[in-house]
């Protein structure tokens, strides 16, 4: 067990933070945070999982597709973590977190802060001790779980266990084979880690976007930052008005790839815009044009996160890119340049490889 | 307008018990008349706005049906509304100078106009690290004491067929999720057996058992059945929970 735990953290943990040393370098030097650093790495990493596990799912032997995924992977993240290791150590890429700006933060703003980690840790702790019951995870469950016991890939009917042509609508979401990664990786059962484990990886870094919007939205004044987080910390408990909202998705199915979709890949979309937008207007009101390290920054979010919504469910590629389009399309309206709009264009390009993918092979 | 009437009812759905347009429509019109930053208004205000418009066109139905091949899930559009965001930055933005009663208040709002997550009817403390229900695991190794190592087919009751693949993916089922939601229009004649009104027909079931090579029976100890399965070559092994476990002896 002692082995997993140390597994679950440099999976979960370690090797984002040091793949994240490699896009971030994409972004101007100031942007380069180290939140900022650590999405991109989870992003990254699911990218790379997911160009791994498509291969192998149509050019790798059928009888050990899981085992070809993981071991490819197990390089791969390796090589990245390599690689963020060396750009962390000989270029310095990262912006420190003023520690001296944290301690002079007033009382009231430090309570506020204590507050929400308080109300995060209460989430953690539910998560671990309350159990959600959802049919779905007789599928998705089950099906890592089958890939880490027989290193096959959708190769079985999951409610029976019979075997199964490959099922397209679904194979190409491969969220499940990567808790079936996790899972193998760290000797930790399948369902554990969907239901145990992932819950205290995926909040807080569902807080974590949100505490990237929230920094856009308050720029000019910080201290309500943690006022919104805790807030929205309470109306993420309370959004259980219906089986369909995202806070139900959020905390009851927080494994599934739905429920990421909702809660990790709209929201990353928004926090993208939210940055370039506030960075934007900033420089616009200093004068001073769009910066071409913004668009690119931007545009590689977007592409990864694009990836990533399709490793989450199939109607995810179509949401994610109807969302970057719109926003796209009102940014280039207001700027009355219709050129704003290729970026937003261009980063749909994995979204459009994805929906001709599903199409062909339907 | 059918189509309209139904996504109308889809949003209502969406809604459901809660204040969320209680407390969405309010936060919206006020940011609507007090937000000064453009780019904010284009993420809060005018993008959820074209969202909620295409929302009820039908011609955004009919694609994303053709699209996406799923009626069930249209309410996923919605997704794309930050109704959280909005809510929660037009509070913070009303209750800046006094954020004590900002806190108070919103939470007050929240916690009565919301429903609490952990209360609902599918969340209960869990039994174990699986989260699954403990008599499912407690089955599953009866089984398996039984049978030792490898690949068994087993006939579980329709409440239990959700988890037992959760916990052990050599355990086969004879039938499964697929059978008992009536949504899938998978066919079993062995669940037709099992879930029939009154006694269960020992005699039919044997014979559809022996079919699929089924080694194991599990049965509610308040399941009727009309014959003792022994009589069929089913040897009782274990009772778990309430439950009998039955091994086919030929």
């Amino acid at each position: 067990m002692r082995a997993g735990i140390v597994w679950l953290i440099a999976i979960l943990l370690v090797a984002p933070f040091l793949s994240g040393c490699l896009p971030v370098l994409f972004f101007p030097e100031e942007k380069r945070t180290l939140h900022r650093t650590f999405l991109l790495g989870v992003l990254l990493d699911w990218f790379a999982f997911d160009l791994c596990a498509l291969y192998f799912l149509f050019f790798g032997n059928v009888f050990i597709s899981f085992e070809q995924t993981f071991r490819t992977y197990c390089v791969v993240l390796a090589a990245l973590g390599i690689a963020g290791l060396l750009v962390l150590f000989f270029k310095k890429p990262l912006k420190l977190p003023d520690t001296a700006g944290l301690l002079r933060t007033d009382p009231a703003t430090a309570l506020c802060w204590l507050f929400f980690f308080a109300v995060l840790f209460a989430q953690l702790f539910l998560a671990v001790t309350y159990a959600s019951f959802d049919g779905d995870d007789a599928f998705y469950v089950v099906e890592s779980l089958m890939s880490e016991k027989t290193g096959t890939m959708y190769n079985y009917v999951p409610y029976t266990g019979e075997s199964a042509r490959l099922d397209i609508r679904h194979a190409l979401a491969v969220i499940p084979m990567w808790e079936a990664f996790v899972a193998r990786a760290s000797g930790i059962h399948a369902t554990i880690i969907a239901h145990t484990v992932l819950p205290v990886f995926l909040i807080p870094l569902t807080y974590l976007v949100y505490y990237g919007i929230g920094k856009s939205l308050f720029k000019k004044d910080e201290t309500l930052l943690p006022v919104f987080l805790s807030l929205l910390a309470i109306f993420q408990v309370t959004g259980n008005t219906s089986i369909y909202t995202t806070e139900t998705f959020f905390l009851t199915r927080t494994w599934q790839g739905k429920a990421m979709m909702g809660n990790l890949v709209l929201p990353m979309i928004l926090l993208v815009f939210c940055a370039f937008f506030a960075e934007d207007t900033q420089r616009a009101a200093d004068g001073q044009g769009t910066r071409a390290g913004d668009v690119r920054g931007a545009v590689l979010t977007l592409v990864l996160i694009n990836c990533f919504a399709g490793m989450c469910t199939s109607m995810g590629v179509v949401l994610a890119a109807g969302e970057i389009l719109l926003l796209s399309l009102l940014y280039a309206l207001k700027q009355r340049r219709m050129g704003a709009l290729l970026p937003g264009i261009l980063s749909c390009v994995p979204n459009v490889c994805y929906i001709l993918l599903y199409m062909r092979l339907k | 307008m059918s189509l309209l009437r139904e996504n109308i009812q889809t949003l209502l759905r969406y809604a459901g018990e809660g204040f969320l347009f209680a407390l969405y429509i309010p936060a919206f019109l006020y940011l609507w008349r007090s937000e000064r930053e453009p780019w904010k208004r284009t993420v809060l205000l005018h993008a959820p706005l074209v969202l909620l418009v295409l929302f009820f066109l039908p011609p955004v139905t009919y694609l994303y049906r053709a699209m996406l091949d799923e009626q069930a899930t249209y309410y996923r559009l919605l997704w794309l509304v930050p109704f959280g965001i909005t809510i929660v930055y037009a509070g913070v933005r009303i209750f800046a100078s006094h954020r004590r009663i900002a806190y108070l208040l919103m939470i007050v709002l929240f916690v009565t106009g919301g429903r609490i997550v952990y209360r609902s009817v599918h969340v209960t403390r869990a039994q174990n690290v699986y989260h699954l229900p403990q008599i499912v695991i407690d089955v599953c190794d009866a089984l398996r004491a039984d049978y030792g190592e490898g690949r068994l087919t087993a006939v579980f009751p329709p409440e239990m067929v959700h988890e037992v693949r959760q916990y052990d993916v050599d355990i086969l089922l004879a039938f499964g999720r697929g059978e008992i939601d009536p949504s899938m229009h998978r066919f079993n004649q062995i669940h037709e057996a099992y879930v029939a009104e009154g006694p269960v027909r020992m005699r039919t079931l044997d014979r559809l058992m022996r079919e699929q090579q089924v080694d194991y029976l599990v049965l509610h100890v308040n399941r009727n059945i009309d014959a003792d399965p022994s009589v069929y070559g089913w040897e009782p092994v274990d009772a778990v929970g309430g439950y009998r476990i039955y091994r086919s002896t030929q």
